[in-house]
């Protein structure tokens, strides 16, 4: 518990809550023309939580306020350095998959992963990053019968 | 009936469905312990190999499969975070933290054990009560389902630590995320954005994958200089100690699982989640819940598998599908020409019979095959983290993609990851934003189709002596709650 977790989570949740009552609902929410009563319109349950949620936020904020200053020394941003490494390679996986397909695209991101992790062995590298999709898609596709979009592999594998 | 039990055991007594019932249990364990596999996927898999098998031998494949399925989702929840089976979300509470802490083992052995336990009375239950229990069930319409759930949510209260209005607003958030997708009684669309994908709503599994899994892969990635505890497999299984601790919880959630899996509509999770909150009360470790408490795992269980058999009590009795499994087995059931309801405990009895005699028998099967899985998945934990991490995420891809048949899901997960992420840093529980997923669609839809139902008068959650008692076990639950919570603040304060 630290006072400037509650900061920010108390303005996240009010902030939300004032955003779904003002413009989350009225743009996100189809409202039919007519409604026999007021708790059967689609907007009423959402808004409800937006009012708690918001009511939740401030009283967060308020609890946020009048705690002690954090003795805790913040750490910066060093430690955090890899995770828009990590998050961006499955970003790059996630927009390539159309073109790379599951197959591809999970050896590079997992093989481009354990390296990210300090994984260093040539073999468990190239062994786990190979093996491993093949074996799930193996699995996914011709066990479960999923259809795993495979890119460019696709003609190869639909004769296995 | 001594003729019927004869033919019955007849028509059981054959090799081929002492094999089929076992392939099944395997079957649906495998299935069961990969997220993104669900047991009604792995049923409605199985479905077309039961078309040229006699009617018991199919349906006790069927039978087995489900069985599996519902104790493999529970060996990702322990091992990755990562619940196999939405009933198994409510074991990720504790069995990870276990599995962190080591003892991945004795969690696993435990769920195992829950799991037969509750199976096997949720089995006789189903023998002996599905009568009466099917009548009783027939008697939850709207406002009791919207009272029981109201009560099922006060767990949120308990699984949020000392961090009760955050746990609060992670629920509202759990709860306006199901609101995504169309308005069920007016089909308009809501928080769509004009994304054809949002229509259907955000699908469970990649969401409970992003929330849970994915944050502690990026935080494996913040702090990997520090190697986390590497866990020790060997030698440290479940003690008879800590299955005799359980017993109380495993026993309670058993019958709480049997209780409303005979209610149609219900499923496994409000159920696990209902006897983990139960244990957590009882418990003299209460504090210790959400940290590691096996007597969590064991309730959680407990209360998901009792619904096993006990979902089966409205369908062989009344020919009603509680859930889409039992739908899909009811589907088995009219294939082979039959149909269930009281007609067919009339003329069918012997049929009847010999699929409770093969339910029996997987609970016995589900004992060997934990056994032999635990000690072959659980080596899982052994692998070095910097590779098992990695795996794990590109496992979640192949997880979250094979739910819908969606790389939109794979999307969905990602974002969920980060909000997940985010939410741990500023110690919100991300347990009751699960809760509150889960149980959101079921808590709106009969909240409004009461109203519906009564024309916007609310008197109809007061309108019978169900509603009347889960809004007692409410008032009580949360009375309690604020009397310990003023409890501590006294007591705290003299030491302050």
């Amino acid at each position: 518990m630290s006072k400037s977790s509650d900061i920010i989570a108390g303005a996240v949740f009010l902030t939300l809550g004032v955003l779904l009552i003002f413009v989350l609902i009225p743009v996100g929410v189809d409202e039919p023309r007519k409604v026999p009563f007021a708790a059967a319109s689609p907007s009423y349950y959402p808004k409800l939580i937006g009012y708690v949620i918001g009511l939740l936020g401030a009283g967060i904020l308020v609890q946020g306020l009048r705690r002690a200053p954090d003795d805790t020394p913040s750490v910066g941003f060093a430690p955090y350095a890899k995770v828009p490494v990590a998050m961006g390679i499955m970003a790059v996986f996630y927009l390539l998959l159309p073109f790379l397909g599951f197959i591809l695209g999970a050896m590079l991101a997992l093989c481009a992963l354990m390296l990210l992790a300090g994984e260093r062995s040539p073999k468990v590298l190239g062994l786990v990053s190979v093996l491993l999709p093949i074996g799930l898609y193996l699995f996914f596709a011709k066990v479960a019968g999923i259809p795993i979009p495979s890119g460019p592999l696709e003609p190869y594998l639909i004769r296995i | 009936m001594l003729d019927t039990l004869a033919n019955a055991f007849a028509l059981f007594a054959s090799i081929d469905n002492v094999i089929v019932l076992f392939i099944g249990v395997v079957v649906g364990t495998v299935v069961g312990a990969i997220p993104g596999m669900t047991t009604p996927m792995a049923v409605a898999l199985t479905l077309p190999f039961t078309f040229s098998m006699p009617p018991v031998t199919g349906i006790l494949l069927l039978l087995g499969v489900y069985k599996g399925g519902i104790y493999g989702g529970s060996i990702t929840a322990i091992l990755i975070n990562a619940p196999g089976t939405p009933a198994a979300s409510c074991t990720v509470l504790d069995g990870y933290p276990l599995a962190r802490k080591g003892q991945a083992r004795r969690a696993l052995d435990i769920a195992l054990y829950a799991s037969c336990v509750a199976d096997f009375i949720s089995n006789i239950s189903l023998i002996l009560f599905a009568g009466i229990l099917a009548s009783f069930a027939l008697k939850f319409q709207s406002p009791e389902v919207f009272t029981l759930v109201v009560f099922s949510l006060t767990i949120i209260a308990g699984v949020s630590g000392d961090q009760l209005l955050k746990g609060l607003g992670s629920a509202g958030l759990g709860l306006l995320l199901a609101t995504v997708g169309l308005d069920l009684l007016y089909g308009t669309n809501r928080f769509v954005f004009g994304d054809v994908n949002l229509m259907s709503g955000l699908n469970f599994i990649p969401v409970l994958i992003g929330l849970f899994a994915v944050p502690e892969i990026i935080n494996y990635f913040v702090k990997n200089d520090v190697e986390l505890e590497q866990s020790k497999l060997a030698g440290i299984g479940a003690t008879w100690n800590d299955f005799k601790s359980c017993l109380k919880s495993i026993i309670r959630g058993s019958f709480i699982g049997v209780i409303l899996g005979a209610v149609p509509g219900i499923g496994g999770a409000p159920s696990a989640f209902l006897s983990y909150s139960e244990a957590r009360r009882t418990s003299k470790n209460k504090a210790n819940f959400g940290k590691g408490e096996i007597e969590g795992v064991a309730a959680a269980e407990a209360g998901n598998n009792g619904v096993a058999g006990a979902t089966m009590i409205p369908l062989l009795a009344l020919g009603i599908p509680g859930d889409i499994i039992t739908a899909i087995i009811l589907g088995a059931f009219m294939i082979h020409g039959l149909r269930p309801g009281p007609l067919m405990f009339q003329q069918n009895i012997d049929l009847i019979y010999a699929i409770f005699i093969g339910i029996m028998l997987s609970s016995f099967y589900l004992l060997i095959v934990g056994k032999a899985s635990i000690r072959i998945i659980s080596k899982i934990a052994d692998i070095p983290q910097r590779v098992l991490f990695p795996i794990v995420l590109i496992l979640c891809v192949f997880g979250a993609y094979a739910v819908n048949n969606s790389t939109y899901d794979v999307g969905v997960m990602l974002v969920m990851g980060l909000v997940g992420y985010a939410m741990l840093k500023l110690a919100i529980p991300a347990a009751p934003f699960l809760i509150a997923f889960i149980l959101g669609p079921l808590l709106e839809d009969n909240f409004r189709q009461s109203l519906t139902i009564s024309r916007g008068d609310y008197s109809i959650f007061f309108s019978s002596t169900i509603c009347w008692v889960f809004w007692g076990l409410t008032a009580l639950t949360v009375g309690l709650l604020i009397w310990q919570r003023v409890g501590s603040v006294k007591t705290e304060v003299p030491l302050s």
